[in-house]
């Protein structure tokens, strides 16, 4: 293997494939990436067995120069510390010799170990039931964060720890939730995909996949099989494994025909209840919520005997009630929201409450109450 | 207890106390900063026990009194409050009551009786100086304190106090950073030596500014106070003697190299990431107009740079812990950087030709 480019034709694939590295792993060569150079492309992979960056850079559109084609496993950290240490314009030259990738620039030089690029772990995807689907990296960045939020954290409930990506017709939905709250966020498609079909992305993936959307990507080209989900955009090709499980049905969980609504600020909610919330039981983060007639009474207490209370004016003439709520599930998803006021739906005080960005009436958040 | 005041006026400086609360602590109360309302003034305190932070400010006082309250709750709520909110604050029995707006709140309370004072003892001497010039002595010399050693007086800083000069140094017994500040007439009392620990250092940079207003320095027995604008600062000092950095620095260097700082410390950033990631040694092997800096791991990886520098004489090389070489380049200003060696088994003095009151060494280590 032998090659040249430009120290900035590779900076940022190199960093963003090396961003998917674990930390710390068990297997010295998960810490690597594998670079293939072959017909005219330099492909940068890596991988910790869940999740899988490629990226290519073309030597037809780069600054790419290859003299000996090859493949080799070299540790990522190291080579993007150097690659991003080195001055901006300067150009790379790689070079395998016996044990060794070295890595030379103007005065510069380094020699790599390297590992067998047998023992990389290659992610097969399957080729069954494949669909299809394009979409514009900003809209589906956006769902992303309206949502992930919600996913479970290390639950014995597995497929809680991930997200739904439900294609059914020509409307993708995201769902994510704990058994607490859940968040719901929907965009219609250009074109109806041919079959439906509902994967769950473990939480890795869908961390990962909104940390590479950045603004810069523009379209995005959706793959899905039995067991994996690929994400195509600009020079990159993500994938994740999926989740083997039945993913609970979601439209359960969403209240319908509350009859106790109210709209307000939600601004000021959100910051109302961030200023009570200091007040609040640590452990179980409980807010009591009062609704009567055009006022929302906030109130939180802790063991202490310490307390706080604020009123949000809202506009209701209902009846009125008292439910108990977490704060942080409340604030979490008042966060989220683009609008300048919130849509919320109650009916009683065991009943979970419906929140609705009115900006954005696809997206939807649940928040079980809590009693207290 | 009763004062109101607007939630700008009372942020920072309250943040600023609280800086100094400590997130664990052994006893209730001091995570608790203490208000005191008297006259029309307003002064909060915070402390560990070590390093104790008043800050005062102009309140408008109904009621004059004093209690402690949570520190990091008072601060959580103040923060979040809305802009320029009027906050009014009472005592209720054992309850402190916060309102501003249509936000109420309740906070615990102990009493102010029990809130632990540092017990000052007379200041013996006493400086006059800027602001700036007090943050850069420190800051181009704390770096090299050491951390968590058992020589317990490394882990602070020597602050000496001579006639005309303020002087500042830092070792972790493998390298030392001293800087010193001219003084005018302004200082008084006799000379005095004291070892500021290590907490109370990184308080003091926190406090300090890049402006010119004129701060106070008061050297005690036990104490240090710094005073800035509505601040005061107190830290205790430890008690232990501080080795001889006169005969730390060497004085036999006979060989002269000046580099650029910014190309050798691109360099050194480059090869010391091939170097061992425990030991982090690099050679350095200096020759006609010439540095070559290699590094290794045990992983047989290696790495290697060359860059001119202004050197004529015998080759000579040295190994260094690269952290340390860096450590210095990071806090030297100007754009050249100025290294005297003997030999490979001495320790190299680095000095910045535009700082000429700062001077740093570095032992060698052993590849």
């Amino acid at each position: 293997m032998e090659f040249s480019l430009n120290r900035l034709d590779l900076l940022e694939p190199l960093s963003k494939v090396v961003g998917v590295l674990e930390k710390r792993q068990t297997l010295p060569i998960l810490s690597h990436v594998l670079i293939n150079v072959q017909r005219g492309q330099v492909v940068i992979t890596g991988s910790d067995q869940e999740v899988q960056l490629e990226a290519v850079i073309d030597a037809s559109v780069d600054s790419v120069d290859i003299v000996i084609e090859g493949v080799c496993a070299v540790p990522g950290r190291k080579l993007l510390d150097i690659v991003r240490h080195l001055p901006a314009e300067s150009v790379l030259q790689f070079k395998q010799t016996d044990q060794h990738v070295v890595l030379s620039s103007g005065a510069f030089e380094s020699q790599f170990s390297m590992l067998p690029a047998e023992d990389f772990p290659r992610f097969e995807t399957s080729e069954v039931g494949v669909c299809r689907v394009g979409l514009s990296g900003t809209d589906l960045k956006a769902m992303l964060s309206k949502t992930m939020f919600a996913m479970a954290h290390q639950d014995v409930r597995y497929f809680f720890n991930g997200m739904l990506l439900e294609l059914d017709g020509a409307l993708l939905r995201l769902v994510a939730t704990n058994g607490q709250r859940l968040a719901t966020a929907e965009h219609a498609l250009r074109s109806r995909v041919e079959v439906a079909s509902r994967p769950v992305v473990p939480r890795k993936g869908v961390l990962e996949l909104a940390k590479l959307l950045d603004d810069a990507v523009g379209e995005l080209v959706i793959l899905i099989s039995d067991n994996a989900l690929e994400a195509q955009f600009g020079c990159f090709r993500f994938t994740t494994k999926l989740i083997d499980g039945d993913y609970p049905d979601y439209n359960k969980a969403i209240p319908s025909g509350g009859d106790k609504v109210f709209e307000c600020s939600r601004k000021q909610l959100r910051e109302a209840l961030i200023r009570t919330s200091v007040m609040s039981n640590e452990v179980y983060k409980n807010v009591k919520l009062s609704l009567t007639s055009n006022r929302l009474t906030l109130f939180t207490n802790n063991p202490l005997l310490e307390q706080a209370e604020e009123v949000v004016e809202v506009s209701y003439a209902g009846e009125a009630i008292e439910i108990g709520f977490n704060v942080n599930f409340l604030i979490e998803a008042l966060s989220v929201m683009d609008g300048e006021r919130v849509h919320v739906e109650l009916s009683g005080e065991t009943s979970p409450c419906l929140m609705t960005d009115l900006q954005d009436t696809g997206a939807k958040f649940v928040v079980s109450p809590m009693i207290i | 207890m009763k004062f109101s005041i607007n939630r700008e006026a009372l942020l920072r400086p309250l943040q600023q106390v609280a800086g100094v609360v400590e997130r664990r602590q052994t006893l209730p109360i001091l995570s608790n900063v203490l208000l005191s309302v008297e006259g029309s003034k307003l002064s909060m305190t915070g402390t560990d026990l070590e390093v104790e932070m008043v800050g005062h400010l102009q309140a408008s006082v109904d009621l004059e009194g004093e209690i402690t309250v949570p520190a990091r709750k008072f601060v959580d709520i103040c923060r979040e409050l809305p802009d320029q909110a009027e906050i009014d604050i009472t005592l209720k029995e054992d309850r402190l009551e916060i309102r501003s707006g249509r936000f109420r709140s309740n906070l615990s309370t102990l009493p102010a009786s029990d809130f632990p004072a540092v017990d000052t003892t007379e200041v013996e001497s006493q400086v006059e100086l800027h602001s700036s010039a007090l943050k850069q002595l420190l800051d181009l010399t704390g770096f090299a304190m050491a951390q968590q050693d058992v020589r317990y007086f490394l882990n602070g800083m020597l602050i000496e106090k001579n006639s005309n000069s303020l002087r500042c140094v830092a070792t972790d017994g493998h390298r030392l950073a001293m800087n010193h500040f001219e003084l005018d007439q302004t200082a008084t009392g006799p000379e005095s030596q004291v070892i500021v620990p290590r907490k109370g250092v990184l308080e003091l940079q926190r406090l300090l500014s890049d402006s010119e207003e004129d701060v106070v320095l008061a050297l005690g027995a036990s104490h240090l106070r710094l005073s800035v604008g509505a601040y005061q600062l107190t830290t205790k000092l430890v008690d232990g003697r501080f080795p001889d950095y006169e005969r730390v620095i060497p004085r036999n260097g006979d060989k002269q190299i000046l580099a650029n700082k910014q190309d050798l410390r691109r360099a050194l950033n480059r090869t010391a990431i091939l170097s061992n990631e425990k030991f982090r040694g690099i050679r350095v092997n200096f020759s006609d107009g010439l540095v070559t800096l290699t590094t290794n791991n045990p992983e047989q990886e290696d790495a290697e740079e060359t860059v001119p520098i202004e050197y004529t004489g015998a080759a000579l090389e040295i190994g260094f812990n690269v952290g340390y070489l860096l450590d210095v380049l990071n806090v030297i200003r100007g754009e050249t950087v100025k290294i005297t060696v003997f030999d490979g088994n001495s320790s190299a003095l680095i000095e910045d030709p535009s700082v000429d009151s700062a001077l740093y060494v570095i032992m060698p280590m052993k590849l």
